[in-house]
Formats: structure tokens, sequence, C-alpha cells
């Protein structure tokens, strides 16, 4: 399952803090995704950086994002709409420049609408101008650039993340995110796992949450591929409260790297921490979710070597299975045992089947 | 061990900036501090910031305080005003940020920029009068919401702010915005030292922040 990982913004172990240096420590720690923050303002010294970030990505395989301005209201009125919109021009332009493969966005507050149709339909229409806008931006044709950059001809334009929010005020209900992900072509949700949680009053506890929710995204969008974002949250009465390192936190990542290991083959994956110890946590994130593959390994291992063992004394795996309990039971009353001697000659007298013994080479376990 | 709350600033050698100046009123309030800066005869803009130990220097403190000086006062003090947050998350300190005018006032859609980078890491974060008003122009957010705004945007715990017009220190969080008369004294800092001072003590619900927000 392709996996990527990678933290939202400059890593924070980065001695220097351009966005290049950030994608070489990426590099070092084993990640394969960055999403750049959008700094305020954008400036040409930042485009300069933007196009090194941009080849960078393309010699490396680095797959580079770019969330929009913090904040947004594009279901405010036509004032903090365009005000929005504005803002997020630049990182339009600039997602083209780094090889941006999405461009994140929030939609802010319902303003005054009403959570539901009339409010989707408004937020489809405006990420269909954005969508539009993004194909205008990588259509703008120069030619020279081209030799340099290739990327503006070979690939696609940069998806529109539509993000999902973390408080009822907002915009941004997972079956929202998907409806108008459904009615737009170009845009992809953005799954932010930390506001999921805190909508749904802690609802990400365990793989089969997480189950639920692709496949509702399958369900609803199709597709295999996912855009994710994760950290740690505090949370209260439906609404994030605070971003904090995902060890601090009742949203645990074990449940996903679980969900990943055993369900995700079927899935192209990218999450992003941004949890304020950025890579630190998407270094966490990497370990539990090897740890997870690894100990899904050892499981399929066991099985199979329990079908080999059946098939060559001519027991089904279940009846193996029973006896494998009955030895393991077993073997606890030994150890119980061991401390009283006088029970103790049970052990040699004992006819159990056993598969933990020394001579065994295959044993893995 | 050590009793008291205890902070530590990220400040200049001169004690010119906002950081060093709150943590001199903070212990003429009580509070053990002590100030990180450069070592004598060192420059400062490009003082040795990877010979600190931060984690030596955070122990036993609840409070990591940076002021938005840093950033514009050289590279060495800019790295170790984002490695000393860093820091400040992994040995469970909170983290303090005041937001100051720079001197350059064009810089402060810059100095913005890279707070808002950091807003992940940020506890409590203070405005001082003039950069209140400076910030809130320039998100367009003008009026007495805007701390609140800024809270619900960032999703920072503590959105805090004096307001020289009405002499009033404002408090935003996740729950209600607390006003409380403040005597204005060093643009609002000996109310935040002193609210720094009582937080950890008063706890961290609506009567808690309202207590400590009304210390003065």
């Amino acid at each position: 399952m392709p996996l990527k990982l990678g933290p939202a913004g400059v890593p924070l172990s980065c001695k220097g803090r351009t966005i290049v240096e950030g994608m070489d420590d990426i590099t070092a720690l084993g990640l394969e995704a960055m999403e750049i923050q959008t700094v305020r303002p954008v400036q040409p010294k930042h485009f300069d950086q933007y196009w090194q970030a941009g080849i960078l990505s393309w010699d490396s395989g680095i797959e580079m994002n770019l969330h929009g301005p913090y904040y947004a209201e594009l279901l405010g009125k036509r004032r903090e709409r365009n005000r929005s919109l504005a803002k997020m021009e630049a990182s339009m332009q600039a997602g083209k420049i780094i090889n941006a493969r999405h461009l994140v966005y929030h939609v802010g507050p319902y303003g005054e609408y009403d959570p539901g149709t009339e409010a989707n339909e408004q937020v489809a229409n405006i990420f269909s101008g954005i969508v539009e806008r993004v194909g205008e931006i990588w259509g703008e044709q120069d030619e020279d650039a081209y030799t340099a950059f290739p990327w503006i001809s070979e690939q696609e334009p940069s998806l529109v993340g539509i993000e999902t929010s973390g408080r009822q005020e907002l915009w941004g209900t997972v079956e929202e995110v998907l409806e108008v992900c459904n009615h737009v072509e170009g845009t992809v949700p953005v799954l932010n796992i930390g506001h999921i949680h805190a909508r749904g009053h802690g609802s990400m506890r365990t793989s089969e949450d997480y189950a639920e929710l692709f496949d509702m995204v399958r369900e609803n969008y199709g597709g295999s591929k996912f855009y994710c974002h994760f950290a740690g949250i505090e949370h209260r009465m439906g609404n994030a409260l605070h971003y904090t390192q995902i060890k601090k936190s009742d949203l645990k990542f074990e449940p996903f790297a679980e969900f990943l290991a055993e369900e995700g083959d079927w899935m192209d994956i990218t999450i992003i921490s941004d949890s304020p110890l950025l890579e630190h946590d998407a270094m966490y994130m990497m370990q539990h979710y090897d740890k997870a593959r690894q100990r899904l390994m050892e499981i399929r291992a066991r099985d199979e070597r329990r079908i080999k063992l059946a098939k060559e004394s001519g027991l089904t795996p279940e009846e193996l299975e029973l006896l494998e309990q009955e030895a393991a039971d077993a073997r606890r009353r030994e150890e119980s045992e061991d401390s009283n001697p006088a029970k103790a000659t049970a052990k040699a007298t004992s006819k159990m089947m056993s598969f933990d013994t020394t001579e065994d080479d295959d044993d893995l376990f | 061990m050590e009793q008291g709350v205890r902070m530590i600033a990220l400040g200049n050698p001169e004690g010119s900036d906002k950081a060093s100046q709150l943590l001199t009123i903070a212990s003429s309030l009580g509070l053990k501090s002590s100030i990180i800066t450069s070592n004598p005869g060192e420059n400062f803009e490009s003082f040795n910031h990877g010979a600190i130990d931060w984690k030596g220097k955070m122990a036993m403190a609840h409070w990591v305080v940076n002021s938005t000086s840093m950033i514009t006062a050289g590279p060495s003090p800019a790295m170790a005003w984002s490695a000393s947050m860093t820091f400040a998350e992994l040995e469970g300190c909170r983290n303090v940020m005041i937001v100051d005018m720079p001197l350059d006032p064009e810089s402060i859609s810059m100095v913005w920029g890279q707070v808002l980078e950091k807003m992940r890491q940020i506890h409590v974060l203070f405005f001082t009068s003039d950069s209140l008003d400076a910030i809130s122009e320039l998100e367009g957010f003008e009026g007495s919401d805007f701390l609140s705004m800024v809270r619900e945007k960032t999703l920072i715990p503590l959105v805090c702010g004096y307001s020289e017009s009405d002499s009033c220190a404002r408090v935003a969080h996740a729950l209600d915005t607390i006003q409380a008369q403040s005597t204005g004294e060093s643009e609002g800092l000996r109310w935040l030292a002193g609210f720094l001072k009582a937080l950890p003590l008063s706890g961290a619900g609506i009567e808690g922040i309202g207590s400590a927000a009304s210390w003065e």
C-alpha cells in the first residue's frame, strides 16, 4: 500500500528555515511528503524558494502539497468571500510552481446559511471557480519555463482539497465535504482525522471506526487516493479546542495504523502530521504503522504455519488451533506448578502435543 | 522539590524586548524566572544558539516566554525562538508568545505570518496594544471580538490582549471571553505576568481563568 507521511511545514529540527532545506531533512528522516503552509504575505523571494522546492520535488519524488490561508469565510458576505478568495489566489499560484499535488482549503463558518443543500451548493459553486482558476494558472503557457520546470506540462494541475472542519459552526462535516467533492471535478476530500474525531465527540477510537470512515468515503466519493491530516486534539462538546502532540490526546494513531496495515491494501494515502511536533509525530506514525504491519505479518506467518502443520498431521487448522490452545494452557499450568516440585512430575508424563520444543527449528515464535 | 510557578524567556542581553521585560516584572511579583540570552561579549545576532541547554533550562519551568522581536533580531535569535518552542513542547512547558510591534512596522505582516506558522505550539498568545491594532487591521477584523476570532481560527487555547484605549485586558478562551480592568502598567505586561503567575494555581476552567485574569 502506498503510504506517504510528512509534516505540515518545514521540520522543526531543520537547521535551516527554507522549504528546500526542510525537504532535505524530510528525505533524511525517511518521510515522503510535505505540506507547505502559505506564509503571509507571499513575496517574490518566496517564489524563488518555491521554484527550487518544485524542482527538488520533481527530481526526488517528495510529494509536495500546499495549505491555503489558515482561515477562510467562503460562505460569508461578498466582501468576506472576496477577501478569502484573494488570499487563496497566491496559494494557487504558488501551488503551480511548487508542483503541489494538493491545495488544501478551509471553507469557514456557515455564515448566513443553515447546514444543508443550499450551503453545499454555494460551496460547490465557489470551488468550481477555484478549480477553474487552478486550471487557468496551470494552463498559462511559457515555453521557457517548460524546460526548467517540466511538471507544468507533464503533471496534472493540483487537486483542490476541501478540508473537514473541527467545529460545529464551521462548514465541513465529512458528509458535506463528500457531497461537494462529488459534484465538483478536480476537488478531493481532505480528511482531517483530528477534526473528525472532535466533531464526532471523540468518534475515532478503534480500527473499525476508521474502516467505517474510509468505506463511507469510498462508497460516496469513490477512488482509492486519500489525503489526510493527523494530530492530537483536545475537544469538548463536539468542538476542537486545540492541537496537541499525539501522545497527549485521546485520539490515538494505533487504531489507524492497525486499520491501514490490515485493510488498507487498496489505498493510496498521504498523511500529513499537523501536530505541534510536526516531523516527530510523523515519525511516530511511521513507527506505529511499521509495528502494525510487523504484527500482521507475524499473525499471517503463524496462520500459514498452522495450516501447513495441520495438513502434515491430517488435522483441520481449527483442530490444530484447539490443540495449540490446550498445549498453551498446559504450559501455563506447568509454569505455575514449577514452584511446587511435588506436582512437577506431571510435566514429565504429559502427553500433550507441544510446538514449543527446542528441537523445532522452524518455530518462529 | 522547588515550589511555585517558574518561567523562562528568550531575550536580548539588554533586556529591552518584551519577554525580558515580562520576566523582570514577573520576578518582582515573586515568580521564579530566568532569562536565556547570548554570553557576555557575544554578538546576539549571531550567538551560538546551538549551545543552549534547553532541556536543563526548562526543567521545572511552567512557562516559556518569547516575543516576536526575536524574529527580526537576527538569524540566531530567530532560530533560538523557533527551537525554544519545540523544546518546550517536548519538555511539557507551555509556550507564551508576546506579539509586539517590530521596529519596522512594515514587517508586521511577516512577523504575524511567522507566529501563525507556530500557532500549534503556542498556549498563550498576548498582543500588546499597538500590535493588536496593527494585526486586527491587517486581518480585517477590527473590533473587540478580534481576540476570539483569532482563537477560533488558530485554536490557540488562550488569546489575550491589552487595549490602551480602555485600559482593559481581555482573554479569549474556548468557552468565553473575559475582560479585566488593568492598571495598564508596562503596556499590560504587568497584568500578563500576574495572569501567568495565577493561572497554574487557579485552574483552566472558566472560573479559574476568570480569577487569574482579574488578579490585579
